[in-house]
């Protein structure tokens, strides 16, 4: 913005500032070092460790300032003239550092900060070389405040940014400070265990050696370490993260600076959640099952073999006898290639990256509404929304980092409203609405909404704006509100902060909406309020895999694979024909493979045991299968139904690019290499795949295949080409149209708890379940509101018993606030027979005394 | 044309008189300088607690990167040095380095030092790679005058 800019002067050098940025923030940004500690550009500005004094010799007025002021509270103004390195200001910063290191001990050979300490650098090149101090240091005493973070508070310089991290950024207020003077002690209220899933950034932003990562402890030194910058592959939103590693090992994660994604914050399932690229579960060499038991094999003989049985499969049924899931945890490039083999060498549509039926659900949703799989919001958008929707969405425990985005809208003066059967804990006091429909009844609400707001003003948009708006008007709101359970004057309060003549809303879907009505009219409702809409579930790289065509409808870019046009487009490309056959979805692969008439199953980066929910199925359909080929990283329950197993690299290993929920495209980078010398890269295993089929794919090596993408997905071209630091986003115009939705019947009232399952990002995929530093993973326990809790006889960590289908299973229980009455939820993916009956009826009874840990 | 050759005869008669430099090695051992650098050694503290606290500084100075160290966490009942951290492993390959004492100087604490021992000798290269079991003295008055001018060094001031 070149109006706002303000030039001033700083060590007779004029720079620019923007409007309201500090003398500090702009001499950082320009270069010019002020030293500096409590004073950090994403926290708020408290100016008390003193270290950043400056002479204002002229305040733009002609007059300066007697005493020295602190840059990062001053703001520059319009012809200032200040001085940071004269003798006045040099002394002061020498007395400010003795007086800083006066209690600071000086153990930095012990401490880990050492090497990539503000404090040792700022005094080797602001303070004085010596130390006048005799008397002993202060001391506190050693306390625990999490398994991820060591204190080591003698060292702490009262700085503050993690009390106001946890204060202002994550919300929970964990960190405070006590006492006054010499004697202030930053700690945890009341020293209980941290519990924030972004707890990990005070070690990041510590400017000292006071927190430091307890799981790195002692493990390396910053200097013997390389660092390799690229987004993190944990979940969708796609951070900027560090990944440290010395001599091909990953010695730790520490957040990158994406100031359009994650500004300089990662969660910390991104920060140790490496650790699973290393533990005993990956697979570290091809399988082949023989004689019921799986046994090592060479790379040759796994690939001819699975060359020869699914080509012979393909010969003796044609294509439509085989099927690929998954695609959607590895690169572009890889997702590229697997779409490639299925479709133009094993000649069948029969490909999807989705698992889980929600992400079928809403890519439906996407498809009819919007035009193309995927959503049109960012993450910027959201952080600068007027208000914001989340439908079925819980960002802490799902995406982390996105709930820091909402929380950043808030703080900015955003209003949020959230549907969902829970009331969701986003650490927000007051501009915050809470709509609680029942499990699996989100759409009846979601409707109730759209009505409210079409009453408030909102017009639908699109070819069938009309016939949706007759039935939108034909919808009764209060029966609406009565079948859903949700409040009718909470509804109205929702749609007034939703304000629909203002604009500037961002609509968030969440995992929590699985089934394809409430997709739909999450989708009308952002259409009728211009608002940009952020698809914020499944697997990390899900949007990517789709539009690489990793979806038996869409061909890479998007074509419809039941148009002749799209398919000789792709031809043209691949030199081989597409497919016009099947094209089947998820289930229907599994159905279908279960009755038999799919032979052949290629599982690449996914487990339909672990993943869908309906794991009955997926157990008949892989256990049916004659052919299953499991490419995975790490072992899984499928792994014993898997005729030959392949070794996949984690995306710590991989080269190439991933697209997150914003489809913003960033470039992977290689870390490490791949554990054991048997791992190979994905894209290769496949191509080898289609060669030894003697139908070799054309596109050979990232940068073919980058070059065959751009042909297909136009929109693409702009992220292989250089792409801009901090990746490339592909904006996309909505097509959309509302259109009216049906909803299911209405269910009956239940006896006994509804249950809901909750997606969490502790127990997303394999590579996080094997990751072992993460200790802080939720176990499996169920959850009960206070209410049905103290109707059962249950208390907090008390064993109960749940009945589920006649099955009855042990679990210790938590009270849970959030929870409606007759809603009870477990956490989803959890091994076990919870996992697949999300909105399954169950009964809860407190268990016998001998089953009490058992 | 003589006169040169009487000088050189010179030449030859004054250095068949002078003393002589040669020493009877082994029998007879010239005293060292008192810098010399020869083989390392780790050095204790006085109440037999480690110097070294594994903070690599030695490995990140050394020039040929001969120095391996892995830090641990000291148990608080039974410290292995001084402050939390201690090295679990030290490791210098005697072959490899070339004795510019660059280590010590890097030393914080002043545990490793080049002592005035050259003999050392091993049948096999991977014996040269000397573990803390060969650098650590035995006892903090082992090698007295190294102990003495690191007791008198400013050291690290722990808290």
């Amino acid at each position: 913005m070149p109006d706002a800019e303000i030039t001033f002067t700083l060590n007779r050098r004029k720079l620019k500032a923007r409007k309201d940025e500090s003398v500090l923030g702009a001499a950082l940004r320009a270069g010019v070092h002020i030293p500096h500690f409590c004073y950090h550009k994403n926290l708020s500005v408290v100016g008390q460790c003193r270290a950043c004094l400056v002479e204002i010799v002229d305040l733009g007025n002609g007059n300066g300032l007697p005493k020295l002021q602190p840059s990062c509270a001053m703001k520059a103004g319009e012809g200032m003239v200040v001085e940071s390195a004269n003798a006045r200001v040099k002394e002061a910063q020498e007395t400010v550092f003795e007086f800083l290191l006066k209690n600071h001990p000086l153990d930095c050979p012990v401490c880990d900060q050492g090497g990539e300490c503000p404090l040792q650098d700022q005094t080797m090149a602001f303070g004085k070389a010596i130390s006048r101090t005799h008397e002993l240091r202060r001391l506190y005493p050693e306390k625990e405040i999490s398994p991820y973070i060591k204190p080591q508070m003698n060292r702490c310089v009262h700085c503050t940014r993690c009390v106001r991290f946890s204060g202002e950024i994550d919300g929970g207020g964990e960190f405070g400070w006590a006492g006054r003077g010499d004697r202030t002690e930053v700690g945890i209220f009341q020293d209980l265990p941290l519990t924030s899933i972004v707890s990990g950034n005070v070690i990041d932003i510590c400017p000292v050696g006071a927190l430091t990562d307890n799981k790195y402890r002692f493990t390396a030194r910053v200097w013997e370490m390389k660092d390799v910058e690229g987004p993190c592959t944990h979940c969708s939103v796609g951070c900027s993260q560090r990944v440290w590693n010395r001599e091909n090992e990953i010695m730790r994660v520490t957040a990158g600076e994406n100031v359009e994604v994650n500004d300089t914050w990662i969660c910390d399932v991104a920060r140790w959640g490496w650790s699973g690229a290393g533990s005993k579960e990956r697979i570290d060499g091809p399988m082949i099952r023989e004689g019921g038991e799986l046994r090592s094999a060479g790379w040759d003989e796994a690939l001819s073999l699975v060359a020869s049985r699914l080509d012979g499969i393909r010969s003796e049924s044609g294509g439509t006898a085989l099927a690929g899931l998954g695609g959607a945890r590895s690169t572009n490039e890889a997702a590229y290639q697997f779409g490639a083999l299925f479709r133009s060498v094993l000649g069948t549509n029969n490909i999807d990256c989705r698992v889980h039926p929600r992400d079928t659900a809403q890519t439906e949703a996407q498809r009819e509404g919007l035009g193309a799989a995927g959503g049109f919001g960012s993450l910027t958008g959201l952080a600068e929304a007027r208000a914001i929707l989340l439908v079925g969405s819980d960002p802490f425990e799902e995406h982390p980092i996105l709930a820091l985005q909402v929380r950043k809208a808030h703080r900015a003066g955003a209003s949020i409203v959230s549907l969902h059967p829970r009331r969701i804990d986003l650490r927000i006091l007051g501009r915050m609405h809470h709509l609680n429909p029942l499990p699996c009844e989100e759409a009846r609400a979601l409707t109730a909404l759209a009505r409210t707001l079409l009453d408030a003003g909102a017009a639908p948009r699109g070819d069938g704006a009309g016939d949706y708006q007759k039935a939108l008007a034909g919808a009764d709101t209060d029966a609406l509100c009565r079948e859903s359970g949700i409040n009718a004057g909470g509804l109205a309060a929702a749609a007034g902060a939703l304000r629909p003549e203002e604009g500037g809303v961002a609509v968030v879907v969440g995992p929590g909406i699985g089934d394809e009505a409430a997709a739909a009219e999450a989708v009308n409702i952002a259409l009728m309020l211009g608002a940009e809409i952020l698809f914020a579930s499944g697997a990390p790289n899900l949007q990517g895999a789709l539009d690489m065509g990793l979806h038996p409808g869409f061909l890479p870019g998007g074509g419809d694979a039941a148009s002749d046009a799209a398919r000789q487009a792709v031809a043209g490309v691949w030199g081989r024909e597409a497919p016009a056959s099947s094209c089947l979805g998820t289930d229907a692969i599994l159905e279908a493979a279960a009755g038999g008439e799919i032979r052949g199953l290629y599982l690449f980066g996914c487990d339909p045991l672990a993943e869908h929910p309906n794991g009955d199925l997926a157990r008949r359909a892989l256990d049916r299968a004659e052919f299953v080929v499991v490419h995975a990283s790490h072992r899984s329950a499928g792994r014993e139904f898997a005729d030959v197993v392949l070794p996949a690299p984690t995306l710590y290993e991989e080269e190439g690019t991933v697209t997150n929920m914003e489809r913003r495209v960033q470039r992977l980078r290689r870390s490490v290499k791949p554990d054991g010398p048997e791992v190979r890269e994905a894209s290769r295993v496949i191509a080898e795949l289609a060669r030894l089929m003697e139908r070799p794919l054309k596109a050979q090596g990232a940068a073919a295949i980058q070059a065959e993408v751009r042909l297909l997905a136009e929109d693409y071209a702009p992220a292989f080409g250089r792409m801009p630091e901090g990746g490339a986003r592909l904006g996309r115009v909505p097509v959309g149209a509302c259109r009216a939705v049906e909803h299911a019947l209405v269910s009956a009232p239940v006896d006994g708890l509804q249950l809901i399952l909750a997606p969490t990002i502790w127990l997303s995929g394999a590579l996080i379940a094997s990751a072992h530093h993460l200790s802080g993973k939720p176990g499996a326990a169920l959850r009960l509101s206070p209410t049905d809790a103290g109707r059962l006889g249950v208390a907090e960590g008390m064993e109960v018993g749940v009945e589920l289908g006649g099955e009855t299973i042990h679990l210790p229980a938590r009270v849970d606030e959030s929870l409606p009455v007759g809603v009870a939820q477990a956490p989803e993916a959890l091994p076990g027979a919870l996992l697949n009956r999300g909105g399954a009826v169950i009964r809860v009874s407190p268990a016998e005394k001998e089953t009490v840990g058992a | 044309m003589l006169g040169e050759v009487f000088r050189g005869l010179w030449v030859t008669i004054k250095h068949s008189v002078r003393a002589r430099e040669t020493v009877q090695y082994p029998e007879v051992r010239e005293e060292l300088p008192p810098g010399y650098r020869g083989l390392h050694k780790l050095l204790l503290w006085e109440d037999g607690l480690e110097r070294c606290v594994g903070c690599k500084l030695c490995a990140a100075a050394c020039p040929v990167e001969c120095i391996f160290v892995e830090s641990g966490e000291n148990n608080p009942a039974r410290p292995v040095s001084k402050g939390e951290r201690y090295a679990r492993v030290y490791e210098i390959n005697e072959l490899r380095c070339i004795f510019c004492g660059y280590c010590e100087e890097a030393c914080p604490v002043g545990a490793i030092v080049l002592g005035g021992e050259y003999e050392f000798r091993a049948d096999s290269r991977q014996k040269f790679i000397y573990g803390k079991r060969d650098l650590l003295v035995k006892r903090p008055d082992e090698i007295p005058e190294l102990q003495r001018r690191y007791n008198e060094k400013k050291l690290l001031t722990y808290v």
